[in-house]
């Protein structure tokens, strides 16, 4: 097995929500700490990693959110059902049936009201069921304020790999892979594994404003658009990473956009362009750009289908090209003019 | 002195849809050389450009200005002449390639709120390795039912026919690549002026104006005039990044707002009144009430904008960047917002300068000293 | 009583001088500095403690501003923060801080069609009567567009525990953050209450607070729904009248920081205060805005249910008032004592 592909299993076993990190970050932490000079999990709960470069050349921001979607238990029924809230952007059609683990270990089942028609699916009718059968009996097992995440592990196919949470810790693992294969850099890396990023985004915001990088990389995955009414985006699984040049939150960075595009044509790395017609897949670039005295921020994206669901699809060429690809930026002139 | 319908005519000719101003803030550096003692563009791209105040010694080589954390209390304003800053939005809507179908017609989505009722059969300019011109198309009203007549369609069923063959369009355009009106720079009766991104040119040519102003104005307080990037898309970033480089005592926005025309809304005022002075959470209302007072003074008729909430300018941004901004808000009526026929009277231009201009003049360390207390 | 005095107080978002200088008066003589800020806000520090803690409460509340003023002598109003348009005809108001009186009217219940009788009034159909014939009038008396419109609601007590009055959201975090300032003293800690403006509008004013505070660590206490009313399903009550402070545990502006939330509740437990969670995870509060400056700032909401919150006149129990006091007490002990660390 490749190294990436051991780090996606190992990542794909961690419980890590969205507020609840802390799980994921040391993982992570494990993982990456050979490669760095620097270490640390800040007040907000980001876990940020740097790598030396020539003192004085700048710094290099690479971010990737850490957390999943999730549900939190705001209310218990009598019988012992745990009524939920979304964390992020969770879907109820994408949820019913569906297996959770939570913060204590407890497993459970999505479960809904019965409905006649799909269109009367709806989150505030989900609960999850853990088996217990009195509220007490629930809540011994799962505080109000727990969450849970979807349960199961990475499935290979081909060279795609189909799990639960790939949003983002396919981001993770080419982060861990450029951390790999980094060596002597020009400028300093900052490695920065987000918290909240799939509330908000937020925990990018502050790593972004304490670090001041000279620019930075946001690595997230995306929607292709390469399924039966899929979103109306120009993006395949196994094209190669796409770069954003628009969401609904984010615009790229005119000369940086320019600059990624233009490294991936010399060094043949295949690179999609993702313009999301509506609000699209936001990022943490939301917040990274306009940190401090802005930052000018490009988005690698990872193509994905089924975002959201408890099998997200991606393909292990596109991680390895992205990772390829940012270490073709680092070795790099990154003067923008 | 600025000719303000030249000055105008230059900056609505360049290019520079929201992520892509460049073009602006180039043409500003040359334009407003003589205006300004010293110019940069930064990190996003905003343009900065300094008017320092009397006895100034201030330089753009020390942005962005150390915060309040090194002060005796928490917030407390640091030593230094009184720091004004002025700011309109350098970028405008427009569109971007999505995709080139076969025979070369162009896909596009727009950015920033473009009027989609007004896309079918404009004029438009397609920015990729030269400018293209190109039209955006649309099945003729022959083949319609009067049904598909009575509908708009979304953007992203319309498209780009620029007349040139599929290979020649790949070999010129690339995804991504900016879409923006075609369009005259119109003299109209009178003062009124019609162009496309008057939007908020109208607040670029407000900044040069208070610029020429202050050459012969007494002013202690150093002057940023700054070109914002982003201000269309949403979220403020060339405001918010801007502001927390300079760190101002006063930030003022400057932008444009709805005219009366026929149909227009109770919220709305008359082309050539005069600038709009803002009241509401996002202007400090010592602020408003100087610049009233101001206007009172000079003869310079305005109204005041009643802003209950978000403001839809940059001051919404400034106010709270790092350890807060006093702000206030001056607009230039407009009509037909968002199309390529933005119309603006240049009186209200020249009187919205002049009032900038004064209200420089009339800050002194007293005065923003005062605008915290205890 | 504070919370009287501060809930009959006016101060809409940007307009809050009335509850700034009521709070000045009250802190005066039991803080160690007092401030402004650029924005309004008042910022007042007790002690000199190595830890600091920033104890947030926003002084806004939802109202209006007048809008056009209309040739015949009525006045149309804008909003300030969210407000539910059909709790609005009928009401009484104040315009300006001169305390000017109104109503908006409404077209009387016999002139309208039965279409109309099920719809809710527009809001760009209501208007306030000033008794004005004219627009002259209007502007003789002071009031121009801008000027700020509050509900005319004087404070009342209903029972004992219960208290009915305007603006509890949040004149009742003013009332716990003065109360900690004025009855308890923390010398192991550097206290700084952060009165902030514009909560309503977006956490305007405790995020520039929280900047230039910089605390180690910070609790916004607030006034938050309650919808324990009849006929209203145990689960969506949000929280109940009564049932003790509401331990945030995720809003629209993020989630509390893990440990200042574990310590609470755990404090709750062990001193027996009690407690519940707010059983919603939208609207949005200051803790929100406050956790996002600079690097990051550990921050918690705790809340006090109010009945019919966002409305001219809401109701809250004093219990819950004083539990929340006494739980933000134990807290600040505890930092002091050093047995909890951000």
């Amino acid at each position: 097995m490749s190294e990436m592909l051991e780090r996606l299993h190992r990542l794909a076993a961690t419980w890590g929500p969205a507020g609840r990190e802390h799980k994921m970050a040391e993982t992570l932490e494990d993982l990456i700490q050979p490669y760095v000079d620097e270490i640390e999990i800040d007040k907000f709960g980001n876990l940020i990693a740097i790598k030396h470069g020539i003192p004085g050349k700048g710094r290099v921001m690479l971010a990737a959110h850490m957390d999943t979607v999730g549900a939190i238990a705001l209310n218990v029924s009598s019988t012992g059902l745990i009524h939920i809230a979304p964390v992020g952007d969770l879907k109820a059609h994408h949820a019913i049936g569906q297996r959770v683990v939570w913060g204590s270990g407890a497993v459970g089942i999505l479960q809904h009201e019965p409905v006649s028609e799909a269109k009367d699916v709806d989150l505030k009718k989900l609960w999850c069921d853990i088996g217990a059968t009195s509220k007490e009996e629930a809540l011994e097992n799962v505080r109000l304020g727990d969450i849970c995440v979807f349960a199961g592990e990475l499935q290979q196919l081909g060279d795609a790999l189909a799990g639960p949470g790939l949003d983002n810790r396919a981001g993770c693992a080419v982060l861990l892979e450029v951390a790999e294969h980094l060596t002597d850099p020009n400028v300093d890396v900052a490695f920065v594994f987000a918290a909240q990023g799939e509330i908000g985004p937020r925990g990018a915001g502050p790593a972004a404003y304490r670090l001041n990088p000279d620019l930075a990389l946001v690595l997230d995955v995306t929607s292709a658009g390469d399924v039966p009414k899929g979103p109306r985006v120009e993006v395949k699984l196994g094209g190669g990473p796409a770069l954003k040049l628009k969401d609904g939150g984010y615009l790229a960075h005119g000369p940086l956009a320019d600059l990624v595009a233009r490294v991936a044509a010399e060094h043949k790395v295949p690179l999609q362009t993702e313009i999301a017609v509506g609000a699209g897949d936001r990022t943490d670039a939301q917040v990274v750009s306009i940190a401090g005295q802005g930052v000018p921020t490009a988005v690698i994206d990872i193509p994905a289908r089924y975002r959201g669901t408890a099998n997200e699809m991606v393909n292990l060429r596109d991680l390895h090209a992205a990772a390829d690809l940012v270490l073709k930026l680092l070795s790099s002139s990154l003067e923008l003019g | 002195m600025v000719d303000v319908a030249t000055h105008l005519a230059d900056l609505t000719r360049a290019s520079s849809i929201t992520g892509r101003e460049r073009a602006v803030a180039d043409l500003l550096r040359r334009q407003w050389a003589s205006l300004v003692d010293e110019a940069k563009r930064d990190r996003l791209g905003n343009f900065i450009g300094l008017k320092r105040g009397e006895n100034s010694a201030t330089e753009l080589r020390s942005l962005p200005f150390p915060g309040p954390e090194q002060q005796s209390r928490p917030g407390a304003r640091p030593p230094g002449p009184p720091k004004i800053m002025a700011a309109a939005h350098i970028d405008s809507i427009g569109g971007m390639v999505t995709a080139i179908e076969p025979g070369g017609f162009l896909r596009f989505t727009t950015v920033g709120g473009v009027d989609r009722r007004l896309l079918m059969a404009q004029e438009v300019e397609v920015h990729g390795a030269r400018i293209i011109p190109g039209l955006v198309g649309s099945k003729p009203p022959h083949m319609t039912t009067p049904e598909e007549r009575s509908k708009l369609l979304p953007p992203e069923q319309l498209y780009i026919d620029t007349g040139l063959s599929e290979a020649e369009v790949k070999a010129l355009v690339s995804l991504g690549a900016p879409v923006l009106p075609r369009y005259e720079f119109r003299q109209l009766q009178g003062e009124r002026v019609s162009s496309r991104y008057m939007d908020n040119r109208a607040g670029v040519a407000t900044l040069a104006v208070a610029l020429a102003e202050l050459q012969h104005l007494k002013h202690t307080a150093d002057f940023y005039a700054v070109g914002t990037v982003g201000e269309e898309f949403g979220g403020l970033p060339g405001a918010t990044t801007s502001t927390f480089e300079i760190k101002p005592d006063i930030g003022i926005a400057v932008d444009v707002t709805f005219a009366k025309h026929p149909g227009s809304e109770e919220d709305s005022f008359p082309l050539g009144g005069g600038p709009t002075i803002g009241v509401g959470p996002n202007c400090t209302p010592r602020l408003a009430k100087l610049l009233r007072q101001i206007a009172a003074d000079l003869g310079i008729h305005y109204e005041l904008e009643v802003m209950p909430g978000p403001s839809g300018t940059d001051a919404w941004a400034m106010q709270v960047v790092r350890g807060g901004v006093a702000t206030g808000i001056i607009s230039i009526p407009l009509r037909y917002m968002h199309t390529p026929v933005e119309t603006v009277d240049l009186a209200d231009i020249r009187a919205a300068g002049r009032l900038l201009a004064n209200f420089v003049a009339r800050i002194d360390s007293a005065f923003v000293e005062g605008l915290t207390c205890c | 009583m504070l919370l009287e005095k501060l809930s009959n107080a006016c101060g809409i978002s940007g307009y809050e001088d009335e509850v700034r200088d009521i709070l000045r008066r009250e802190l005066q003589e039991h803080v160690d500095e007092m401030w402004i800020d650029t924005m309004g806000s008042l910022m007042v520090r007790k002690g000199t403690g190595p830890i600091s803690v920033m104890l947030d409460a926003h002084m806004d509340e939802v109202g209006f501003l007048v809008g056009a003023i209309l040739d015949d002598g009525y006045v149309k109003l804008k909003k300030v923060g969210g407000l539910d348009d059909r709790v609005l005809p009928g009401r009484q108001v104040w315009l300006t801080q001169k305390r000017i009186p109104g109503v908006i009217g409404a077209k009387a219940w016999h002139l309208t069609s039965p279409d109309e009788r099920g719809k809710v009034i527009p809001f760009d159909q209501m208007y306030v009567d000033l008794g004005c014939k004219t627009r002259q009038e209007v502007l003789d008396l002071g009031i121009e567009p801008g000027e700020p419109v509050y509900f005319a609601t004087t404070f009342e007590r209903y029972s004992d525990k219960v208290v009915k009055g305007k603006a509890f959201d949040d004149r009742v975090g003013c009332t716990i953050v003065a109360t900690i300032l004025q009855a308890f003293s923390h010398p192991g800690l550097t206290i700084y209450g952060s009165f902030s403006v514009q909560e309503e509008v977006g956490l305007r004013g405790a995020k520039v607070a929280a900047y230039n505070l910089n605390p180690d660590l910070a609790l916004a206490l607030e006034g938050t729904g309650s919808a324990n009313g009849a006929g209203v399903d145990p689960f969506d009550t949000i929280t109940n009248l009564g049932d003790g402070p509401a331990i945030s545990l995720m809003d629209a502006a993020g989630f509390p920081n893990l440990q200042v939330w574990e310590q609470l509740v755990k404090l709750a437990q062990e001193s027996g205060i009690r407690y519940q969670h707010r059983r919603l995870i939208t609207g949005g509060t200051n803790s929100g805005g406050i956790a996002l400056q600079r690097a990051g700032i550990p921050a918690c909401t705790i809340a006090v249910p109010c009945r019919y919150i966002h409305t001219n006149a809401s109701l809250l129990n004093l219990d819950d008032l004083q539990g929340a006091v006494s739980l933000v007490d134990h807290f600040l002990t505890s930092l002091e004592k050093g047995d909890f660390r951000p």
